[in-house]
């Protein structure tokens, strides 16, 4: 019996190999271990009715310099597998949250960087019988689970029923002429290197490939591939009471040609020098409570905390998450004329591209324009294959970085209104309502460097946007730069003070991190004017400024004299 | 009964290169631009560097370490990983106070992010300016860092007793420069030596997962102090390493390895002799998933090879350190502190190992016994010159490897600085005027086992080393650089008429380095096996040290060991689940 079923499972290899030469090695590999671990699993008591293969291949390339003088230079290839294999059916399976348990941890598994199909294979087949073990292991806590606690208040199926995909991309290639950009970075650094107050200060320019290659037991085949580049430059100054003032600037594109040219970084170099001699000899602000304008980065951060994250589907399940708005649909929590989408196959927006664009997600389902708000109105959630009730398929927003879970999670946020101010009228509606308000100023911020927030039950649904720069805006319209605060705020509360909008859309190109890892994300956004904000005192370092001068006019050979005199 | 000698670095006979060899270029023989930006920061920082009313430094060093490399890895045939990457750290030591009471040999209540395993990475350039300006930064902040633990430390003293020793030693200026330029060792040989090697487990249908490793490596150190010494060193080596794991019908994994060092690539034996050693281990592995089980065995046990080496290297090694049991925060803390005495320091004078038996740590040596040996330098990283030391004579413990932070009963640096939290070896040998021929060691055993009435005694030539491992989870129990000496990873019962039986997986029970007395024979012959060799105590007493960023490199040990045979040890079966088999069969093999 045992016997037949392996020599069914060789022909049925050779035979997926042979069908289709063009197929990738690493399709090829995914393929064969798919098919002969369904069917030897498929004849144990338990079998697995689910399984996905993900490799992920990252090949990067990467230079950064601090002060004009080179820190790292590197170009490196990786490729790891990611193996969802599920045992009981969609309705019940062991990828069900056991309640006020522990979240799984990252597994990391590395697979050949070459394409060598037997070797690839050896890798596989030890991570499908580790992922079918635990899966089993599971699906007995899962079943327990239910057997001693209340009944769940979200009764929906543990996975969606979705379409088989198919699709080949072709392979992109990384263009990195290392020595060219190290030349860069030492470049866009050395004008920091004049300026002894400025402890810090680098710049980075990497770019990656991101090949993934994704099978399904639903008969999904999928090869994507995509390159990111991106330039990074932060530094970093001390304020004489320990304060830390950072600056940070970042371009993103999908071609080495999109991300600016010399004289542009070089220029946006001279501000971030210009802004933290500003921000050293800045009046610090005291908590305050108040109007204020979020320019476009800062109020899509904004958004990406306050409303992105609530409207992830596998939050309005787990019992220990606060589920902001599962109630919520066709409510207004916005004024009219706001709509807000989250939109991966939008690849560019005003010209700048959009980091948190894709063509599949991790659970191999196409992308999706989804729009969370439509005139204000709440109107839909991120979904990855995780049903909710209501909402029973993906819009494809289900997400990870290697290694992790998938969960939903936001792509591309985009802020739209249909009648936008512009920047002098927003101000001036601050400044009316300073008067209103009779209070002695307003507050812009201008650029920020991220934010966070929670979303669960146990502490307080807060979050917090860390701004870079901020300005005071006076009765009379004066705007003085400001330091030492971050913004916070809770999201109902905080949405329902959001009045206007500006026609300035800017984009906010990041890294977002979750209970499933970092996924790149963006969020573009008009500035938007905020009737009542609230801003805390920044954490602090109570690191004083260094003693000593620093040594930049010294020359070399000082010390030899020291030491001969000794 | 043959009795083969397993010598993990057995094939690197051969080539008595010098021990610092140098690849020709010399253009900055006293550390060049480098060297310069650090004596000239040193120089301005002793000469100037005061916060307020606070005491200045009294001693002040910087270590920056260049290191390039090669590295790559393979599996089954196919390249995992390759990458090539460079690096400059950087490591200060700044005490204040006085050598009678300074800023170290303290332990904080809360040791979280400890400045001394804090990565301090400088620019890759060698501009003059910017080393400088890192340079002055980072002494800032090591300065205040000392300052801040002074102030500690002499809180936690002013209600109790100190030991009267003093935290510092004073040392004479030494110089040294005679180094080569670190260049990017090739990747490409390095990664097709791994590819070579992992292909070998494509013969192998019982080894179910494997890993082969290489790492091609340039260090340059750099060194100042403000005591006037200052010194370069280099240390070029080469890592190769197969791990590979199986399990057995009934679930028990099995593990085992095959390490490889040379200082040079091309010193390295070539691609085939290592492509059969590594053939030699997935057989000897394979053979075991069916060997037998012994349930429990006391009698004679001969550790051979790599597992005398393995032994001495995990019991009795890091009891040949001398150490400082810090001053405590608070009481809490001084629980943990006290755990951390050395019994050996009281030992001093006694017997620890049978008569005959000498232990000699010399950093000086470049090969012993016409085998490589590659854990030695010329200059500690205190500054104080390599020198032999006389650590057991005649099996009576002289002394203990120190550095300059005295314990009671040791006085003065043996140069075993090696920037971590205690003294480390170096190359350790281990000798004995009693050794025997394999045959009269045979006969030897063969009278014990007799004597004993046992049918059979136990023969180790392969021990577990918790840095060779696959994946975590079969040496979960173990700590990071801690004794995995109880595993047996090639262990064989041996009849009395020479018949040898492999045993598919055994543990010591209860072995201590007490039982060292009671080695009845060795051979006349030593084993000549390396190893990274870090305690976990090197860690937990690393925030007690001056030292504010971490060292490049792990030290490495080279021990040189007869092969030891005890007269009574107590093996058994492992205890404990193991985890089923898999379910389905390795698909190359299928």
């Amino acid at each position: 019996m045992m016997r037949a079923v392996l020599v069914g499972i060789a022909l049925a290899a050779t035979v997926t190999a042979a069908a289709d030469t063009n197929e990738p090695p690493v399709l090829v590999a995914l393929n064969a271990e798919l098919a002969r671990s369904m069917d030897i699993l498929g004849e144990r008591p338990e079998p697995p009715y689910f399984l996905s293969y993900e490799v992920t291949e990252q090949d990067s390339a990467a230079t950064s310099a601090s002060f004009g003088t080179l820190t790292y230079s590197y170009q490196r290839r990786s490729r790891v597998l990611d193996v969802d294999l599920r045992v009981g059916d969609y309705d019940l399976d062991n990828s069900r949250p056991i309640r006020n348990a522990r979240r799984p941890r990252r597994t990391y598994t590395r697979v050949p960087i070459e394409d060598d199909v037997d070797a690839i294979r050896s890798v596989v087949w030890n991570q499908t019988d580790l992922s079918y073990k635990q899966a089993l292991q599971q699906l007995t806590r899962v079943r327990t689970d239910i057997e001693v606690k209340v009944d769940a208040e979200d009764q929906s199926a543990d996975f969606s029923r979705e379409q088989a995909q198919s699709s080949v991309d072709t392979p992109a290639h990384l263009e990195a002429d290392l020595a060219n950009w190290e030349a860069k970075v030492r470049r866009y650094t050395a004008p920091f290197s004049a300026h002894g107050e400025i402890y810090r200060a680098s710049a980075s320019l990497t770019g990656s490939t991101e090949t993934r290659w994704f099978v399904n037991s639903e008969g999904t085949a999928i090869q994507t591939s995509e390159i990111r580049y991106r330039l990074s430059i932060s530094a970093t100054t001390k304020a004489d009471d320990g304060m830390t003032l950072p600056r940070y600037e970042s371009f993103s594109s999908f071609t080495l040609d999109g991300l600016p040219d010399d004289e542009t970084v070089l220029a946006t170099v001279e501000g971030m020098i210009a802004d933290l001699n500003a921000l050293r000899d800045a009046p610090v602000v005291e908590p305050y409570t108040g109007p204020a304008i979020l320019s476009g980065r800062a109020s899509g951060v904004f958004f990406h905390e306050i409303l992105g994250h609530r409207v992830e589907g596998h939050r309005q399940k787990r019992v220990d998450e606060g589920q902001t708005f599962k109630k919520k649909i066709d409510e207004q929590i916005l004024p009219a004329g706001f709509t807000v989408s989250f939109d991966p196959t939008r690849r560019t927006l005003h010209d700048i591209d959009l980091v948190g664009a894709y063509a599949y997600d991790n659970q191999g389902v196409p992308a999706q324009r989804v729009d969370v708000v439509q005139d204000g109105v709440f109107k839909n959630f991120l979904m990855s294959r995780t049903p909710i009730e209501g909402f029973s398929n993906s819009n494809g927003h289900g997400r990870k970085q290697t290694g992790y879970q998938t969960v939903a999670r936001q792509s591309n946020l985009i802020v739209e209104v249909d009648d936008p101010l512009t920047r002098d009228e927003l101000k001036a509606r601050l400044m009316a309502m300073l008067e209103e308000q009779d209070k002695p100023f307003g507050l812009l911020f201008e650029d920020i460097q991220g934010g966070v927030t929670t979303t669960g039950r146990f502490m307080p649904n807060a979050f917090n946007v860390q701004p870079i720069l901020v300005y005071r805006i006076y009765p009379d319209g004066r705007e003085e730069l400001v330091r030492g605060v971050d913004l916070i705020g809770t999201p109902l509360t905080t949405l329902s003070r959001v009045t206007a909008a500006d026609d300035q859309i800017a984009v906010f190109n990041g890294i977002c991190g979750a209970e499933s890892g970092g996924v790149p994300v963006a969020a573009a956004s008009p500035a938007v004017l905020v009737s009542q904000i609230e801003v805390q005192k920044k954490s602090k370092s109570q690191e004083r400024t260094p003693i000593l001068p620093p040594p930049l006019d010294e020359t070399p050979g000082a010390g030899d004299v020291e030491e001969a005199a000794e | 009964m043959t009795v083969r000698r397993m010598a993990v670095c057995a094939a690197l006979i051969g080539v008595g290169l010098p021990a610092w060899a140098d690849d020709g270029e010399r253009p900055d023989v006293r550390g060049g631009v480098v060297m310069q930006a650090m004596r000239d920061e040193l120089a301005r920082s002793v000469d100037v560097l005061q916060m307020d009313r606070l005491e200045k430094p009294y001693f002040l060093s910087y270590r920056i370490d260049d290191v390039v490399s090669s590295q790559a890895a393979a599996n089954f045939g196919a390249l995992a990983d390759k990458s090539t990457s460079r690096n400059r750290l950087l490591s200060i030591e700044v005490r204040v106070g006085s050598p009678d009471l300074d800023n170290t040999n303290f332990m904080p209540s809360r040791v979280g992010g400890s400045p001394a395993t804090r990565s301090l990475t400088l620019p890759l350039d060698d501009d003059y300016r910017e080393l400088r300006r890192q340079l002055w930064l980072h002494t800032d902040a090591a300065y205040k860092y000392a300052l801040e633990t002074m102030a500690k430390k002499r809180a936690a003293l002013e209600n109790r007793t100190r030991e009267e020793l003093p935290d510092f030693v004073p040392a004479d200026a030494h110089t040294s420069f005679a180094d080569a330029v670190p260049h990017r060792p090739p990747v490409e040989p390095v990664a097709d030596l791994v590819r070579t090697l992992s292909a070998v487990f494509r013969d192998f249908p019982g080894v179910h997962a494997s890993q082969t490793r290489a790492r091609h490596v340039f260090t340059r150190s750099y060194y100042v102090n403000s005591e006037g010494t200052a010194f370069t060193q280099a240390r070029p080596a080469v890592f190769v390493e197969a791990l590979a794991k199986t399990q057995a019908d009934d679930g028990t994994v099995l593990q085992d390895f095959e390490w490889f060092h040379a200082r040079r690539w091309e010193d390295l034996p070539p691609a085939e002799t290592l492509a059969e050693r590594v053939r030699t281990m997935a057989a000897t592995l394979s053979a075991r998933r069916t060997a037998e089980f012994v349930d429990r065995y006391s009698g004679p046990v001969l550790f051979e090879g790599q597992a005398a080496a393995e032994l001495f290297a995990q019991v009795l090694a890091p009891k040949l350190l001398a150490v400082r049991v810090p001053v405590a925060e608070d009481s809490r803390m001084e629980g943990f502190t006290a755990t951390l005495r050395n019994p050996f320091q009281d030992k001093i004078g006694a017997r620890v190992l049978p008569r005959g038996f000498s232990v000699h740590d010399d950093p000086t040596l470049d090969s012993y016994a016409g085998t490589p040996l590659y854990g030695g330098y010329r200059i500690d990283d205190d500054g104080i010159p390599a020198a032999p030391t006389a650590l057991i004579e005649n099996g009576v413990l002289k002394r203990l490897l120190a550095t300059r932070n005295p314990i009671e009963g040791i006085a003065g640096s043996t140069g075993n600085r090696r920037m971590m939290g205690v003294p480390l070896p170096s190359n350790l040998l281990v000798a004995t005027n009693r050794g025997m021929s394999d045959e009269e060691v045979a006969e030897e055993f063969k009278l014990l086992i007799e004597e004993r009435g046992n049918d059979y005694g136990v023969v180790v030539r392969r021990l577990a080393n918790s840095m060779a491992k696959l994946d975590r989870s079969d040496m979960a129990r173990t700590p990071r650089g801690e004794a995995a000496v109880d595993r047996l990873t090639r262990a064989y019962k041996v009849y009395p008429d020479g018949r040898e039986v492999a045993i598919r997986k055994a543990e010591l029970s209860g072995l201590s380095e007490s039982d060292f007395r009671d080695i009845v024979a060795t051979s006349d012959t030593t084993t000549n096996y390396t190893l990274g060799f870090v305690p976990t105590i090197a860690y937990s007493l690393a925030v007690t040290t001056a030292q504010y960023g971490a060292a490049a490199t792990q030290p490495a040990m080279s021990i040189a060991v007869p092969d030891l045979l005890f007269e009574e040890l107590t093996l058994r079966k492992p205890v404990g689940n193991v985890p089923l088999p898999p379910v389905a069969s390795h698909p190359f093999f299928d």
